[in-house]
């Protein structure tokens, strides 16, 4: 069984009488410690998969099966309980606290964790750890960021989850976050979902999943993933 | 317009928004307008309220009345429109101190509240709530110098705008204050003189009263009176010195005349009288002498008898022994005569037949002459006895005529005695009247004399007579009203503009939330080519539309239902008609253009302020404001030791200050409202508590009937029957006092004996100690002191209704909440005012019905009412529940605020704050620790608001009951801690409220959203 297993996942919106159907019955699964990229143009429904993964919106029909869990038939808190212990979650916009402190920022998520990592120590494995008391503004993008996986990585996530971590961001500076994304994949052995536009991207991943309409385009296997530094932006 | 359209689905989408925007408008316009409206809004109905009933302006009264001559010359004067002279008497009836006024329906009309105008002479009608219609009053006194009639009957009631107030000032009778007032025609006045005179100045209806230019126009007048007072008060000097000396003359003349007429008649009388004596006296001699002429005549008549008797016994004797010698008693003689006759005449027949020359014839005839001889002798004895005979008939025939002569004389002499005896009863009858007489006659004249001198002396210390003049401001009900108008102006200074501050800066804030919420929108549009000035209109139009409607409602509300509510207040203790609301067009319009204005510009300024960014920077977020390390930080041992949340806690209350500051101001102006209100409802309501608990405890005053005016044993057993003891002799009487601006009222209250005064009367210092009344002066209450602004050891000076003035010194400051006293013990009371008269007695009660037992003590004649402390307090509930309203309303108004304010300020927060929040969720935090997160804030902010606001509301408490102390009252102005907890918990009570509110909003915060960079 693998580690994430999404089958038949449908989501419906109702918008008044019309229904929309964001995804329709999407099927993958993912492997524990797998870099994965969900590639897809706007709106065709990669964010809603990104969503239900991460708990914050529920299937209409289908399951998701996230460590044996099927977590498509949570209920609301228990929804909220599965974000808070098991899922680290990179935004594209980074949406650091801009009150507190890089640290701070880090230890906001960790406090609420059951086993976290050392909040100064994520925050140095980041590349961060002499700018730990500065506050988001003092920061560049790229270290927002960086202070953002910080805050995923601490929490000791069983996934982290990635919206467009370089959307954002500069490419050289997306290069760094994504060389941060794929260190931290590989080296603790984190499953690592990314979402993104950019086919480019694609190109780091173990596991490529092309979403299409709603529907599941393709899935392509990377043998010989890239590193960053070998990736062409 | 696309940009108004999408006003309005802005104003769909944000109801809440929007109608908060509409309510604090509205709530700060209607508070502002209409606090500041009630004043004139009261003025004005007075003015109106005066000028219907042609309320005088002045009245004059005169200490020796005032006459016709009077009336022309005032009305000569250039600035009097009305001069009218009238008629009033005071008098006690059925108990109450009351004033009886002719009716005029020129000035001082009355309003007739029910039944009809009089139309007969002896008809009466009466101030509301006295008598019913119907009644029969019936007037005591010396009224016969003043009225026609003494029974009345009541055909309806009436309000005067000359008493308006409960507290109608001074009288001349009962105890001082006047009770109630009735008008009857004026035809059935019979005085002299009138008692007052009213004037109303010229074109002062026009002006508004109380206000400036009314009491310049009426100063024209008063300038013209004072010129006139000395002319006429002279005038009626001299008039009436004139009148006196005149009857003086008068007087004297009489005495004169009566002297002149009735003294010769006296000595007429006199005369008579002592000739009638020596007639009489005469009489008496004359009676005298002729009773001693009668005895001597009695007695020579009677010697004469005795004589004659003699000389008849004497007579009868010689003729006895005659006899004897012809050897015969008288009684034969008469028998011896005829036999001697006829022997004679047998001899001489004898002797003519014998011979002359015969011896015989010699024998016979010798014997013939011895014969003869015997018979002659014996006819001489006979004569003789004869003689004697008719002697003694004489003589008994004199003396029976000498009985009946001394008989006769002796009754001549009885009468004259008999008359003698009544002429000295008439004479002494005539004496004594004549004394009697002569005595009235004296005194009359004396006492005309007397009455001469007196009115001489009289005349001597003849005082002008001194004119009153009093304007409306002297009638204790005008002032009092125009101060409580003040009053509410006072509070109107302070309120609303507070009110009006914070929804200022709640609008403000409103403001600027929402434009920069939407500047991704004002980017948009922009970018999309629409002017800056177009965009900034359709946010006007947003801002303008709640103003407007915001306006509507305030001004509405401010102007017709809050000065209702204020003056039903502040005008508890009043009988003035109901309120006219006006809707202050000119104020309107300037709070409109204010209000407009500063919403145009507070838009205009936060729109504006986005344009200096370029459309495509406006398209991104705002960069997130920096965030920075708090002083707190810098003290690492608390900072290391607080947790995490309360680090963001802290650093996120320093970092939006605007939201702090609008935060404490919002929460602590309301929790000093709240404080406020119900500082002024512990006031009142211990107020009453602490004047009838702790100072004045007794139970009932006994008001002594007029007769009554010392201690009396048998009122002592009346009371004991009636289960009273321990009474206590007082003198109650209301002075007045002058505190520079105006003239108040105070009880003089003096006590027979001080030793049971703690059963009624707590005197306690300001310091709480015991005082107690001594020989040398008196103890006055805080407030009095407060007002005339003396101490312990100074003197006052108090008048009574004649204007008499006397000085007390002060011994002592009491405790005293309600009224102005001034205590003393009978022996000062008697060194100030002369007098050591009683009219009332002080007593507790156990559980006696007060029905029966006010029925039996007025039954006695002793009393003539009971005045029950239960009574005065209900009187003071009523006043006490109106304040209660404006409690109920700054609650009310409080509450509102308070709710707008902390759900505006927690909106603003979370609106604000989206992101973040969303982040949290997504992060994993439960519902309960992201409204936490939030709600810690405000839960601080709170606090310390509520903290600043108690520390607020002890200051606007302090303030706002001083502003509406009246004269009478003394606020307690302590806040009972149950204030403070109740204040503290509905504040708490809000804002968990607001945060079960904010609760729901917070849970609704879409995460997937807010992951988006922001619209």
């Amino acid at each position: 069984m693998a580690f994430i297993d999404v089958k038949n996942v449908s989501k419906t919106y109702q918008m008044g009488e019309v229904t929309i159907k964001a995804i329709d019955r999407v099927n993958f699964s993912i492997e524990k410690g797998e870099l994965v990229v969900i590639l897809g143009p706007s709106g065709a429904g990669k964010t809603t998969v990104l969503n239900i993964l991460g708990g914050m919106d529920t299937a209409s029909s289908g399951s998701v099966i996230i460590d044996q869990e099927d977590i498509s038939k949570y209920t609301k808190k228990q929804l909220t309980r599965y974000r808070r212990y098991d899922i680290g979650f990179v935004f594209q916009f980074y949406n650091l606290v801009g009150n507190l402190t890089a640290l701070e920022n880090v230890e906001l998520a960790s406090q609420i964790c059951k086993d976290p990592l050392d909040s100064q120590k994520t925050l140095k494995s980041v590349g961060l750890g002499d700018r730990a008391n500065h506050f988001p503004a003092q920061l560049s993008g790229g270290e927002q960021q960086r202070v953002s996986i910080a805050r995923a990585l601490a929490k000791n996530p069983k996934l982290l989850l990635c919206d467009e971590p370089t959307g954002a961001l500069d490419s050289k500076t997306g290069r760094m976050i994504l060389e941060l994304l794929q260190d931290t994949c590989h080296k603790m052995h984190m499953t690592t979902i990314i979402i993104t536009h950019n086919a480019v991207i694609s190109e780091i991943a173990d596991k490529v999943i092309k979403i299409k309409n709603g529907k599941v385009d393709d899935i392509i296997l990377n043998k010989h993933p890239k590193l960053v530094k070998e990736i062409d932006w | 317009m696309l940009l108004f359209k999408n006003s309005f689905i802005k104003i769909r989408k944000s109801l809440g928004r929007f109608f908060s925007l509409i309510f604090i408008v509205a709530l700060g316009s209607a508070f502002f307008s209409g606090v500041r409206e009630t004043s004139s809004d009261m003025v004005r109905t007075m003015d109106r309220y005066y000028d219907e009933t042609a309320l005088m302006d002045f009245k004059i009264v005169s200490t020796m009345g005032l006459t016709d001559d009077d009336v022309s010359s005032l009305k000569q004067l250039e600035h009097a429109y009305l001069v009218v002279p009238t008629y009033s008497y005071e008098t006690v009836i059925d108990g109450n101190a009351t004033k009886i006024y002719a009716l005029s329906d020129e000035i001082n009309k009355v309003k007739l509240i029910s039944g009809r105008m009089p139309e007969q002479e002896n008809e009466i009608l009466v101030e509301e709530g006295t008598y019913q219609i119907g009644d029969t009053i019936t007037i005591t006194g010396e009224w016969e110098d003043y009225l026609k009639t003494d029974q009345f009957q009541v055909v309806g009631t009436v309000r005067s705008s000359l008493y308006i107030y409960e507290n109608k000032g001074i009288s001349t009778v009962g105890d001082g204050k006047l009770d109630t007032f009735m008008y009857i025609p004026e035809s059935n006045f019979i005085m002299e003189y009138y008692t007052e005179i009213y004037l109303i100045a010229k074109d002062s209806i026009d002006k508004t009263s109380y206000r400036d230019d009314y009491i310049e126009q009426v100063t024209l007048l008063e300038d013209e009176l004072q010129q006139l007072k000395p002319i006429r008060e002279t005038a009626r000097y001299e008039e009436i010195l004139t009148e006196a000396m005149k009857k003086i003359y008068d007087a004297e003349e009489t005495l004169q005349k009566n002297i002149d007429e009735n003294e010769p008649k006296f000595q007429d009388a006199r005369a008579t009288l002592d000739n009638s004596r020596n007639e009489l006296e005469q009489a008496q001699k004359e009676y005298q002498d002729g009773i001693n002429a009668l005895e001597d005549q009695r007695q020579q008549m009677e010697n004469q008898f005795a004589t004659t008797e003699q000389e008849l016994t004497n007579g009868q004797n010689e003729l006895i022994a005659t006899l004897e010698k012809y050897g015969i008693t008288l009684d034969q003689l008469d028998a011896t005569i005829q036999t001697l006759a006829e022997q004679i005449q047998k001899l001489q027949a004898y002797l003519e037949t014998i011979d002359p020359s015969s011896p015989e014839y010699s024998i016979i005839e010798a014997q013939l002459q011895t014969l003869n001889v015997s018979y002659q002798g014996l006819l001489q004895a006979q004569s003789a006895n004869q003689s004697l005979q008719s002697g003694r008939e004489q003589l008994e025939v004199g003396k029976r005529t000498w009985a009946e002569e001394y008989q006769k004389a002796q009754n001549t002499l009885q009468d004259a005695k008999t008359k003698i005896a009544n002429g000295e009863v008439e004479l002494a009858q005539g004496e004594a009247e004549y004394q009697e007489n002569y005595r009235v006659y004296q005194e009359e004249i004396n006492n005309a004399r007397q009455e001469i001198e007196q009115a001489k002396q009289d005349v001597a210390s003849l005082e002008k007579p001194v004119w009153y003049l009093f304007d409306r401001e002297d009638s204790s009900g005008y002032t009092t009203f125009y101060e409580s108008a003040n009053k509410i102006d006072a509070i109107a200074s302070v309120f609303p503009i507070f009110f009006v501050l914070v929804a200022l800066l709640m609008c403000m804030n409103t403001m600027t939330r929402m434009i920069d919420e939407e500047r991704g929108e004002i980017g948009l549009f922009n970018s999309l080519g629409y002017s800056k000035y177009s965009i900034i209109a359709s946010y006007i139009f947003y801002v303008l539309l709640a103003t407007i409607i915001g306006l509507v409602a305030g001004l509405m509300i401010g102007y017709f239902a809050v000065p209702h509510a204020l003056f039903d207040v502040y005008t508890a203790s009043f009988t003035i008609p109901n309120l006219m609301t006006y809707f202050n067009i000119p104020a309107s319009i300037i709070i409109t253009i204010v209000c407009v204005i500063t919403m145009i510009a507070v838009t205009w300024f936060t729109t504006n302020r986005n344009f200096k960014h370029m459309p495509a920077s406006l398209l991104r977020p705002e960069t997130p404001k920096n965030g920075k390390k708090v002083f707190l930080e810098h003290i690492k041992i608390i900072w290391k030791h607080l947790s995490f949340t309360w680090k963001v806690t802290i650093r996120n209350l320093f970092r939006y200050k605007k939201r702090i500051i609008m935060t404490l101001i919002g929460i602590s102006g309301c929790t000093a409202l709240l404080l406020t209100g119900f500082g002024i409802k512990d006031s009142i309501g211990s107020l009453l508590d602490k004047q009838f608990g702790e100072i004045q405890m007794y139970d009932a005053l006994l008001m002594l009937d007029e007769e009554q005016d010392q201690p009396n044993a048998e009122i002592t057993t009346l009371l004991n029957e009636n289960q009273i003891t321990n009474e206590i002799y007082i003198n109650m009487e209301s002075y007045s006092f002058e505190t520079g601006t105006k003239t108040l009222d105070a009880y003089v209250m003096a006590f027979q004996n001080t030793q049971e005064i703690n059963r009624y009367l707590h005197l306690v210092d300001l310091d709480n100690n015991q005082l107690t009344l001594n020989d040398y002066g008196a103890v006055i209450t805080e407030k009095m002191a407060d007002l005339l602004n003396v101490k312990v050891g100074d003197v006052i000076q108090i008048r009574n209704s004649n204007n008499e003035l006397y000085i007390v010194k002060i011994s002592g400051i009491c405790r005293n909440y309600v009224n102005n006293y001034i205590y003393m013990n009978a022996k000062y009371y008697e060194q100030v005012f002369g007098t050591n008269t009683y009219n009332a007695i002080m007593v507790n009660l156990q559980d006696q019905d007060k029905e029966e037992l006010g029925n039996k003590l007025i039954a006695s004649n002793y009393f003539s009412s009971v005045q029950y402390t239960e009574d005065s307090m209900s009187m003071f509930e009523d006043v006490i529940d109106g304040m209660n309203d404006i409690v109920y309303l700054i609650i009310g108004f409080s509450t509102f605020l308070a709710i707008t304010v902390l759900y505006n300020l927690t909106t603003i927060n979370i609106s604000e704050r989206t992101r973040e929040i969303a982040t949290l969720k997504v992060l994993g935090f439960y519902d309960r620790e992201v409204s936490t997160y939030v709600y810690r804030e405000t839960i601080i902010l709170t606090i310390f608001g509520i903290i600043i606001g108690i520390f607020l509301g002890l200051s606007l408490n302090l303030f706002v009951l001083t502003v509406a102390e009246t004269d009478e009252i003394l606020f307690v102005k302590d806040i009972h801690f149950l204030s403070y907890i109740y204040t503290f918990l509905i504040m708490i009570l809000f804002t968990v409220i607001v945060q079960v509110i904010t609760h729901f909003i917070l849970r609704k915060i879409n995460m997937i959203d807010s992951l988006k960079s922001v619209e």
